[in-house]
């Protein structure tokens, strides 16, 4: 991958996947893990987890083209494949099967044949997973519930504000201090939304 | 653009990443074939997914941002679909064994299909479907299961999926005799009633044009599969979704088939319990009954959700004249241990006020006023009856109800009116309204048997189990008779000899139940006896009063072959019995007693057969012996069927004690290759059939149908000389308990329901239409012999069989005592009072005849033709159908006289 591509922006590996296949490739590096690791974490079954990603991305290839970042006020790519992941794992618990509808119409017929190898690793994806939770669950409640509403809900300040009885600022300030406290845990980037 | 696969980058599934790239690039490929004008150009599809304003693209999400989705998404998540689990896939069901099975139950290689109906399921499970083959000899058989992974199974109550075996089967069925070749309606249990699901489903054959399921949500046009197989699935029990199909074929005909349906004229219990039905109609059985007296009683049924009482609750049936009243009602608020000795007590049941009674043709309508808002209270078309039931706080004074009659008068009613009672012909007077009256314990209605003598109770017998158990132990005490004991009358002992054995857990004396918890054996004045307590008199001792209780403990009870693991031998040698020994257990065995005279020996569970019996030594050197109680002769199982829940398979034989009796049939588990009582609940097993009743006359057995048939009763010898002889074993309901491991697993429901008989010698074919389903078996054997095992008690709904001759023709006759409600009792067609009054007619002349014929005949012809009975018997019988002739004459008489005021048959 030249380094150029890999600075391109979700939307934009999207949008290219119909006619060039490799970003599609790209994106799904980029969150094969978080996605594993969410499903992971959900059916604590490494080739369960496998299935439903096969199904989600094959869900997200499907509806590449149709990604529009604009619809519904700033949709961020990753809400987005976030959302599939959520609505295939729930489909699959409701009719006690992992839901293949999307890679049926794409004619992915080829099954995913996982070795012992790629059970560890979607394992070992989960043990992340359930170091996140413990660290969030550290930090205190006014913080989890700031980023919480923020980063998964996507809601704006203000409405995080009146929700949690405070003004903007604060909320600006809970959210910001908890990516700090998680920053400094983890070594990572993580920027205010 | 290619994908990196350096150390830092690698994905975890590279393969899935490849597999994805590949699909998009099918899917380039599609979009760039030109279809419609020229290639696509890669840069305005970039462009259009770019931001519309010109302006950057966003920056990439930082990866460590995106896994704080997750797990932010984890927590939201885990509280809401917390109880959401997937399915996981387990090891598929045992396939029953070959020799459970009968002939027509074997699939003809490479005739298994799916009907591929996909029946969704109503809350998102996996879809449901029907497995048909095709048997050797000549049937269609069908399976219901679940698809999974593409697979044929169940899901059971752990959320586990489990493919059925290949040979697994539900039932299997021939066209031509009752219209579908199968139509069921399968109850898979679940933890709730909710969670339960009825699966109707069925073979209507090619010949069929629609089927039509009707259930609580109106009607449902069912897809059609192979051979015209059709399946819908409903949430929750049989019972309460009521089911039926009315099936068309392409000659527009129509037959519908409704699964447990009753003829009971219902009506609902205020706490939600099984429903209440009423019985009504013309008193024509009651001496002096007047043309236009008309009768009801009221009674509670059973269902899934009755408490498990030997009694239910009774109610007085009531008649009135309908001809001078528009209605007769009873008012009456019934308490526990209300009609003590009256032939209909009400038990221990909680307390209910009703309102019952028959209406007459002329009645229109009945509100009840008093109990919250004004009720209507439906009035049964058939009989008149009529039924409220309330809650028992409900004052019978404060009632009123008023009937609407067809001219537009009303009649009010606040008291019990126009009764008699029917089995006396007295009017009845309406007692006062006693103070509502709750529950009570068990040992307050029943007196209790005996009064333990605190100070005799004693523990200090131990036996080692000889599977490497716990330690087994006996409790003995002495008791007085209770005062209220109501047994024997004044001549039952005033001293008793109790005794209890388990096993010791902790600190406790517990009887092993694999069922469910060890249950706590405690010494206290409940009665009839606490559980697990054995007593005998303090009286001379007699051969009887030293049979042993020898009970048989089960490895596993519910084992496909349980193997006796321990046998364990309790009694009491009464005094002045001694020098006891157990006999029928190798060498005669010393028994030691204790302070109470009681013993406790355990066995191995290879004597759990064996004929035990005890010998003592009496005053003056006498040797008393017990007989033999367990010695049960080795039955042998005439035919098979598997388990529900692949236990011991069941068997059914019939013993000829002919001449002198009738043949005996005999349904039991089969262990080895003998008829063997189970009780997986208490883990016991003991030698000898599980029920026994008189089969077929003796002589009749290979006798043709034409010559043993009695269809309609004729002169009353009923379905015992029918073609089929028919027996059936019905498990009482069970006490609310866990499931257990093979209901968690198959979903079948608790009890079981056996059908089973010995055929005539030219019935060749048997189409059995149950509340479950109807299927067709063929007798099988040098015995003609067949056995049908049902999962679940049929608490509503009729069940008839069908047998078809060699000739042909067909013959059906109901199945007595398959239905738990005995209201529900298979009335095949409804005999007018013309017919009745025809047969009963016919009856009277042939008694006549036979008294004739007793008074003209020698002493030896006349004890021929009385066959043991006394002659007053013959005129007494005589005097009842007079007199039943003359009511049923006089009912006739005054519906020709007094038309449309009676209600119709």
């Amino acid at each position: 991958m030249q380094p150029d591509e890999q600075q391109r922006s979700d939307a934009e590996l999207l949008a290219l996947t119909d006619v060039d296949p490799e970003a599609f490739g790209v994106f799904y590096a980029r969150y094969e893990r978080p996605i594993l690791g969410y499903l992971f974490g959900r059916v604590r079954d490494p080739e369960v987890a496998s299935d439903l990603a096969a199904e989600v991305f094959a869900a997200a290839l499907e509806a590449a083209a149709s990604f529009d970042p604009a619809v519904g006020g700033s949709v961020s790519a990753s809400g987005w494949l976030f959302t599939i992941a959520h609505n295939t794992l729930v489909s699959s618990l409701r009719r006690g099967r992992v839901a293949e509808a999307a890679r049926r119409r794409l004619g992915m017929r080829e099954p995913l044949a996982l070795d012992d190898l790629d059970i560890e690793r979607v394992q070992a994806l989960g043990s992340a997973s359930e170091s996140w939770r413990d660290l969030l669950e550290e930090l205190p409640s006014a913080e989890r519930e700031a980023i919480v509403a923020r980063v998964v809900q996507e809601r704006d300040y203000a409405d995080i504000a009146r929700e949690l009885g405070c003004s903007t600022l604060v909320a600006r300030k809970r959210v910001s201090r908890g990516l700090a406290r998680l920053r400094n845990v983890l070594g990572a980037t993580a920027q205010e939304p | 653009m290619s994908t990196s696969t350096n150390g830092k980058d690698m994905t975890v599934l590279p393969q899935l990443q490849r597999l994805l790239v590949a699909t998009a690039r099918e899917r380039t490929r599609a979009h760039l074939t030109p279809a419609a004008g020229g290639a696509a150009d890669p840069s305005a599809r970039a462009t259009a997914g770019a931001p519309a304003n010109g302006a950057l693209p966003a920056r990439p999400r930082p990866l460590a941002l995106v896994a704080l989705l997750i797990v932010l998404a984890l927590l939201l998540a885990a509280a809401g679909a917390a109880g959401v689990l997937l399915i996981s896939e387990g090891s598929p069901l045992p396939a029953p064994h070959a020799a459970d099975l009968s002939p027509w139950e074997h699939p003809v290689p490479g005739s298994v299909r799916l009907a591929g109906l996909d029946a969704p399921d109503p809350e998102g499970g996996p879809a449901w479907d029907i497995r048909l083959f095709r048997s050797s000899t000549g049937e269609t058989c069908t399976a219901v299961g679940q698809i999974f992974n593409g697979r044929f199974g169940i899901v059971g109550l752990d959320h586990v999926f489990r493919a059925l075996p290949l040979d697994g089967v539900d039932a299997c069925g021939v066209p031509g005799i009752a219209g579908p070749v199968l139509a069921g309606a399968r109850v898979f249990a679940g933890r709730t009633p909710a969670e339960a699901r009825t699966v109707v489903n069925g073979v209507a054959g090619a010949g069929a044009r629609s089927v039509t399921a009707y259930g609580p949500e109106g009607a449902r046009r069912l897809a059609l599969g192979p051979q015209g197989s059709f399946i819908t699935v409903y949430r929750g029990l049989l019972e309460e979704v009521r089911p039926r199909i009315v099936v068309v074929d392409r000659a527009g005909r129509s037959q519908t088939i409704a699964f447990a349906s009753s003829y009971a004229f219902e009506t609902s219990d205020p706490d939600g319990g099984p429903p209440w039905k009423l019985s009504g109609g013309a008193a024509i059985g009651m001496p002096g009954a007047t043309g236009d007296e008309n009768c009801a009683q009221a009674s509670q049924e059973t269902g899934p959700g009755s408490t498990p009482t030997i009694d239910t609750a009774g109610t007085p049936e009531v008649c009135g004249e309908l001809g001078t009243q528009p209605l007769f009602v009873l008012f009456r608020r019934f308490d526990p241990g209300d009609g003590e000795g009256s032939g209909s007590p009400w038990g221990n049941h909680p307390s209910r006020t009703l309102v019952y009674g028959g209406a007459s043709l002329r009645v229109r309508s009945l509100v009840l006023l008093g109990a919250g808002p004004p009720r209507r209270v439906a009035i049964d078309p058939r009989g008149g009856a009529f039924l409220a039931v309330l809650d028992g706080h409900v004052n019978p004074r404060a009632l009123t109800l008023i009937a609407t009659l067809r001219d537009r008068r009303t009649v009010r009613y606040a008291r019990s009116t126009v009764l008699y009672e029917e089995a006396t012909g007295r009017r009845i007077r309406e007692p006062p309204v006693e103070p509502y009256r709750a529950v009570t314990h068990p040992g307050a209605v029943f007196a209790p048997l005996e009064d333990p003598i605190a100070r005799t109770v004693t523990e200090t017998q131990r036996a080692a189990d000889p599977a490497g158990g716990p330690p087994w132990a006996l409790r003995s005490w002495q008791g007085h008779a209770d005062p209220r004991a109501r047994f024997g009358a004044r001549e039952h002992p005033t001293l008793f000899y109790c005794w209890q054995a388990g096993v010791i857990e902790g600190a406790a004396l517990v009887e092993p139940y694999p069922g469910g918890a060890p249950l706590p054996l405690a010494v206290s004045k409940d009665a009839p006896g606490e559980r697990g307590t054995s007593c005998r008199g303090a009286e001379a001792p007699t051969p009887e009063s030293l049979v042993p209780e020898v009970q048989t403990y089960a490895e596993d009870a519910s084992a496909y072959a349980p193997i006796p693991a321990r046998t364990v031998v309790t009694g009491v040698i009464v005094p002045p019995a001694s020098a006891a020994v157990l006999l029928g257990a190798g060498s005669p065995r010393p028994i030691a007693t204790d302070a109470n005279h009681a013993f406790l020996i355990v066995l191995p569970g290879s004597y759990w057969t064996a004929p035990l019996r005890v010998s003592a030594r009496l005053p003056g050197g006498r040797t008393v012996t017990s007989p033999v109680l367990s010695n049960q002769p080795v039955l042998r199982p005439q035919v098979r069927a598997p388990d529900p829940d692949g236990s011991a398979p069941w068997g059914y034989t019939q013993t000829a004690l002919c001449p002198r009796a009738w043949s005996i049939s005999q349904i039991g588990r089969v262990v080895g290759d003998r008829i063997a009582r189970i009780d997986p609940s208490t883990g016991q097993m003991a030698a000898g059939p599980q029920q026994s009743s008189t089969g077929s006359p003796c002589g009749s057995q290979n006798a043709r149908a034409q010559q043993r048939v009695e269809p309609y009763g004729g002169s009353g010898v009923g379905p015992l000389a029918g073609p089929l002889g028919i027996t059936v074993l019905q498990s009482a309901p069970e006490e609310a308990r866990p499931p257990t491991q093979a209901e968690i697993e198959r979903r079948t429901v608790p009890g079981v329901t056996v059908i089973a008989g010995r055929a005539a010698a030219d019935v060749t074919s048997i189409t059995l239409s149950t509340p479950a389903d109807v299927r067709t078996v063929q007798p099988v054997g040098p015995s003609h012999v067949f056995l049908v095992v049902y999962d679940g008690v049929f608490y509503r709904g009729t069940s008839t069989a069908t047998a078809r001759l060699s000739d042909g023709k067909t013959i059906t006759e109901p199945i007595r005592g398959a239905s738990y409600n005995p209201g529900d009792e298979p009335e095949l067609r409804p005999r007018s009072l013309a017919a009745l009054l025809r047969s009963d007619r016919g009856t009277l002349d042939r008694m006549r005849a036979l008294l004739a014929a007793v008074e003209h005949a020698g002493p030896r012809e006349r004890a021929k033709l009385l066959d043991g009975e006394p002659f007053s018997q013959l005129l007494k019988g005589l005097s009842s159908i007079r007199s039943i002739v003359a009511a049923e004459e006089a009912r006739i008489a005054y519906l020709h006289t007094h038309p449309g005021i009676l209600p119709p048959e």
